[in-house]
């Protein structure tokens, strides 16, 4: 085996080998056990079908929110310096760490019916957030939106600030400049945020189980369905999960990369 | 490297240990989520009188039927009705012993502190913001059999995997009702009776998962003896029928 520039240690190969080993084998398993002869006419049931409409709107929903409410913020956080920056960091990443049954939680306290928000929302607008599609698309948003923050303020670190410069010293304002050379530039990292948070965002499970129910017409996205179906319908639940590993693979391979890693 | 190389050994050992499923002596017991509190304090007192420990895990139903089924480790599960037990069965590995129903249990409304909807009956559902267990569980099967001989039509905001996240949606006031076992109800919800429930009971098997601890009979003989069982009975389980 060759590497691009010296020999591969074998100890490190036969390591790597079990660590890859470790992400892949699940899915052989998966693969293995789905019923592939009746795969079609159980992705197309009814139910699997509201399903994956469900979680298609809720995920493009989401990173619909995450880029308009994630570019600014991972800009302020490459380019900007203030008191408080890094907890500031801390608190956008936090999502990504957290487990999302506590994220759900959190959402419930704050946004619920009797949340210190979601009551004046209820009370003022009679709005209820939870066991609403809105209310999954909060929940899907809050996951996903650390991974596309993360990927702008990555780029945006990096980026010459010459060309923004530039452009000011040419009598360009501040926002025009954002608008024409910033993002411009920001490009590539643009679309793998909106991949990565949409990807996210489809696997959401715990934020919206918590926060968001189970509700077939409004919540049941396709991984709240693949959690009923294991106890009533395991082979519904192993084409879902063949269905979300096929898609997110997809998501990935497009991206080929191309974030924080830059080739 | 050398700190490298034992770093892995290190690992490698741990991993080794922890996946022994045989923690000890120590008696594993699945049980459904209804049972919680119960078989918390009875195994307090299994352990005090016994010395042997026992380990609790707790889910609905269903979620502990896949678990037995999927091959994890167990010597004693007890669920909440009798038709998960029946498939709990095929899964092979309750052939050595029989079950014994050990308690009862019925059905109820519950409401956040308040009764902020004005619920009265179960009619009073219809077209209420409502949490109901997921039909595959068994208070979720025994709802669906009551609203049904009822003719009610209820379309619930939530279904939830099992009768404790009900409770909690309710006395977080998420919704305006949901409906729960009788054992399930608190100071931080009211009641309100399901009258024909009380003859829709649902039954509680235990057993012996094959294979299992010997203090797995003992827990089990504990479990119908006069302190296991008036332990069920002060926290609202009904007598085995």
């Amino acid at each position: 085996m060759k590497t691009k520039h010296r020999p591969t240690p074998f100890s490190l190969l036969a390591t790597a080998a079990l660590g890859f080993a470790l992400l892949a084998i699940p899915f052989v398993g998966l693969a293995q056990r789905t019923p592939w002869s009746s795969f079609v006419q159980i992705a197309t049931e009814e139910t699997v079908i509201r399903s994956i409409s469900l979680s298609m709107i809720i995920a493009t929903s989401s990173a619909c929110i995450c880029l308009i409410l994630g570019i600014p913020l991972g800009w302020i956080l490459a380019k900007v310096e203030f008191r408080g920056l890094k907890i500031v960091r801390a608190v956008v990443l936090l999502p990504m760490v957290l487990p999302p049954v506590a994220g759900g939680t959190a959402l419930l306290f704050a946004l619920g019916r009797k949340g210190f928000i979601g009551e004046k929302l209820n009370s003022w607008f009679g709005i209820t957030l939870p066991f609403t599609t809105a209310g999954a698309i909060i929940a899907a948003t809050f996951v996903a939106l650390p991974f596309f923050v993360l990927s702008i303020e990555s780029s945006a670190t990096e980026l010459d600030s010459k060309l923004e410069e530039a452009s000011l010293n040419l009598g360009a304002s501040p926002i025009r400049t954002f608008f024409t050379v910033t993002l411009p530039m920001l490009r590539s990292s643009i679309l793998a945020g909106i991949a990565l948070s949409w990807a996210r965002a489809l696997g959401e499970f715990g934020a919206t189980i918590t926060f968001a129910g189970d509700n077939p017409e409004q919540t049941r996205t396709l991984p709240l369905q693949l959690f009923v179906a294991l106890e009533t319908n395991p082979e519904r639940a192993m084409v879902i999960g063949m269905l979300m590993v096929v898609i997110s693979l997809s998501v990935l391979v497009t991206l080929r990369g191309n974030w924080l890693v830059r080739r | 490297m050398k700190l490298f190389a034992s770093i892995c050994l290190g690992v490698a050992g741990l991993f080794f240990n922890l996946s022994c499923s045989t923690s000890g002596d120590s008696l594993r017991v699945l049980a459904a989520a209804s049972l919680t509190e119960a078989f918390e304090e009875i195994a307090d007192e299994f352990e005090s009188r016994t010395g042997n420990k026992v380990t609790l895990s707790f889910a609905g139903s269903s979620s502990l039927a896949v678990q037995i089924e999927d091959g994890a480790p167990a010597d004693v599960i007890a669920l909440a009705d009798e038709e998960t037990f029946e498939r709990v069965k095929q899964s092979g590995r309750l052939t050595q012993h029989d079950e014994t129903i050990f308690a009862t249990n019925y059905l109820t409304i519950i409401t956040p502190i308040g009764n902020p909807a004005s619920i009265k009956e179960i009619s009073d559902l219809e077209g209420k913001k409502v949490a109901l267990c997921q039909e595959q569980v068994p208070c979720g099967r025994l709802t669906k059999e009551i609203v049904t001989s009822l003719l009610i039509e209820i379309q619930p905001a939530t279904w939830e995997p099992n009768v404790r996240s009900v409770r909690t949606k309710v006395e977080l006031g998420e919704v305006d009702a949901g409906i729960v076992y009788v054992t399930d109800v608190t100071n931080q919800v009211v009641a309100i009776p399901i009258i024909e429930s009380e003859q829709t009971k649902t039954r509680y098997p235990i057993a012996i998962v094959d294979d299992a601890e010997p203090h797995a009979e003992d827990f089990l003989d504990f479990i119908l003896s006069s302190t296991g069982q008036g332990i069920l009975n002060r926290l609202g389980f009904g007598e085995p029928e």
